[in-house]
């Protein structure tokens, strides 16, 4: 019986921390899948998302106690908005801090806009560390509500949330949109040249991506609950790319596979594993593993298990 | 007869190559301008600068009576001139239907929130597929409508280019050899075509091209390029007749 409760437990834990892992791997499909930009400062976004959502909602009873350990950073006032307005914040937030990197970093070349986009991650990294007024440091923030304070209800909020962001990528990338995006990606000049502003498609693309990064940040931090700094690594972004990578560039249900597969593999795979050898050996077999996985991938089906297909225009007329 | 693209002392060098160096044309209305001359003469270059890619160095291109050296190239396509490239540039991971639905200017859908504007959208999708599938039937490639560009063969993947940029809906095309790589059948249907949309649209355009049979059939005026400069301008007749042009470029 306790069995039976703790395996549903685990599965939950890991139904919750795949959907919010594909909501990142959606956004970066539409960057880097749909558009061309290799954004490696997806854990940047994530991390806005999560502090922005923490700050807005966390209960005053939590500065009360850092206050009264004496702890002298704190967080602005005594907001304790409800998830909704912290979710709603976040995805806003993170585009608009996507929005104001973009201007500079998206007149870059693609590779030149994937180092940048690290040193963006990395720089919040450190306001998160050190802005003790905004974010209390490296301890991190704790008490953060989870909505109902139930794992179940909030399960079905994320896949919620999940649902809307998937509708809302994939009928942006069937749309006109989507199109000049994809042309984008294909050849500058011409889309140029057919009357298309490149970099306000670029931006826009951007913009969504980011801002949708912010909301599984949101969705992280209501579910765990405590976020801190150190959680924000590169760690993160590399996961997000290895199963957008594996699932199939450019297919959204490609990606859902990827991260099921990938996330579930890292996060609890490795509770199959026999334990052998010293304690560090099983959790770090799961690295190798994903990274064989990777190689194995890139170098036999570039593609992903799903690739990209083309839609028949009888389709598209009917469907959009 | 009206001018409605002009280019005055049109200068771009490219450290020591003076790829155009001080060209002047006019194309009128409603007429094929026609742009010859030997390989690395600048004609592409010129293209490039009218067309918003390069800015000129010094000099003025005029379109429509307004200043448009140093526009962007999505700028100059929205006043309506539009240019094809000289080696066909087919979107190639796109279909042939995405590739010329992409071209339609003001699409509703073009943007974030006008993407779930889903009644407009799917009206003027279905409108443009009706112009677009006419204009594919028109080119033979109909049939082709859901293959991926990539897949073509070049004279098609030329064809493909040419009804992209008519689907702009451009007052004025730029064509650069429009026919190289077509086949014989292929090359008749490009210039078939060219002539009908001045006849039936009132388009203006301005083609390069080396096929003779092209330029002297349907280009009236000719200018021709060398060195990046201008060597001579009149009818089909008298540029073949010219001696000047015999020596550089006809081969005399
Ligand atoms: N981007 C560039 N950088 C340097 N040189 C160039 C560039 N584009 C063209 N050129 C040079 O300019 C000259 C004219 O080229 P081009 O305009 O392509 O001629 P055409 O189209 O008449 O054959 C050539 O010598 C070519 O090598
Ligand atoms: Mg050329």
């Amino acid at each position: 019986m306790e069995y039976i409760i703790s395996l549903g437990s685990w599965v939950l834990t890991i139904a919750t921390i795949v959907a919010i892992y594909c909501i990142l791997g959606l956004a970066l499909n539409l960057h880097f899948g749909y558009t061309n930009l290799p954004n490696f400062g997806i854990a940047g976004f994530f991390a806005v998302g999560a502090y922005t959502s923490a700050i807005l909602t966390v209960p005053y009873r939590f500065l009360e106690m850092e206050i009264f350990a004496g702890f002298p950073g704190g967080i602005p006032g005594r907001i304790e908005a409800p998830f909704i307005v912290g979710i709603l914040a976040a995805t806003a937030i993170a585009g608009f801090v996507g929005f104001l990197i973009g201007i500079p970093v998206l007149r870059l070349r693609e590779d030149y806009l994937a180092v940048a986009s690290i040193g963006v991650a990395e720089a919040i990294h450190y306001i998160a560390l050190n802005e003790l007024w905004l974010t209390i440091g490296s301890a991190g923030i704790r008490l953060i509500p989870m909505p109902f304070a139930n794992r179940y209800i909030y399960f079905l909020i994320v896949l919620l949330v999940l649902a809307i962001v998937y509708w809302v990528i994939s009928r942006l990338v069937r749309s006109p949109f989507g199109r000049v995006w994809k042309g984008t990606r294909e050849d500058e000049t011409v889309t140029a040249s057919l009357g298309k502003s490149i970099f306000r498609s670029r931006m826009w693309a951007w913009v969504i991506g980011c801002a949708f990064m912010g909301t599984a940040g949101s969705l992280w931090a209501h579910y765990a609950m405590a976020i801190q700094p150190g959680e924000f690594v590169p760690t993160t972004t590399f996961l997000v790319w290895i199963f957008v990578i594996v699932g199939g560039l450019r297919s959204n249900k490609g990606v859902l596979i990827g991260a099921l597969v990938i996330i579930g593999l890292f996060e609890q795979g490795t509770r199959f594993l026999p334990s052998f050898g010293a304690p560090y050996v099983v959790p770090a077999l799961r690295l190798i593993i994903i990274g064989v996985l990777l190689v194995a991938f890139i170098r036999f089906r570039p593609q992903g298990v799903l690739p990209e297909r083309a839609t028949a225009i009888e389709r598209h007329i009917e469907k959009i | 007869m009206a001018t409605i693209f002009e280019a005055r002392d049109v200068y771009k060098h490219f450290g020591g190559i003076k790829a155009v160096d001080g060209f002047s044309m006019e194309v009128d209305e409603k007429q094929i301008t026609g742009l010859i001359g030997p390989n690395g003469a600048g004609k592409t270059t010129f293209f490039n600068v009218a067309a918003g890619i390069y800015c000129p160095d010094r000099g003025e291109v005029s379109f429509k009576g307004e200043r448009i050296g140093g526009l962007r190239p999505d700028q100059i396509c929205q006043k309506g001139l539009t240019r094809t490239f000289q080696i066909a540039r087919g979107l190639g991971q796109m279909t042939v239907w995405e590739n010329v639905m992409l071209a339609p200017k003001h699409q509703t859908g073009e943007s974030a929130f006008g993407a779930f504007l889903f009644g407009q959208v799917r009206r003027q999708e279905k409108e443009h597929w009706e112009r677009a599938a006419a204009l594919l039937g028109e080119m033979r490639l109909y049939e082709q409508r859901n293959e991926y560009a990539r897949n073509l063969s070049a004279g098609e993947r030329k064809m493909l280019e040419i009804s992209r940029a008519i689907m702009t809906d451009p007052e004025i095309l730029l064509l650069d050899e429009p026919t190289a790589g077509a086949t014989v059948d292929e090359t008749k249907k490009i210039m078939a075509e060219i002539e009908r949309l001045r006849d039936e649209r009132g388009l203006t355009f301005l083609v390069v091209e080396h096929k003779m049979e092209v330029i002297m059939n349907i280009c009236n005026p000719i200018y021709v390029m060398h060195n990046g400069q201008n060597l001579a301008v009149g009818n089909p007749g008298e540029v073949q007749g010219n001696d000047q042009v015999r020596e550089v470029y006809l081969g005399g």
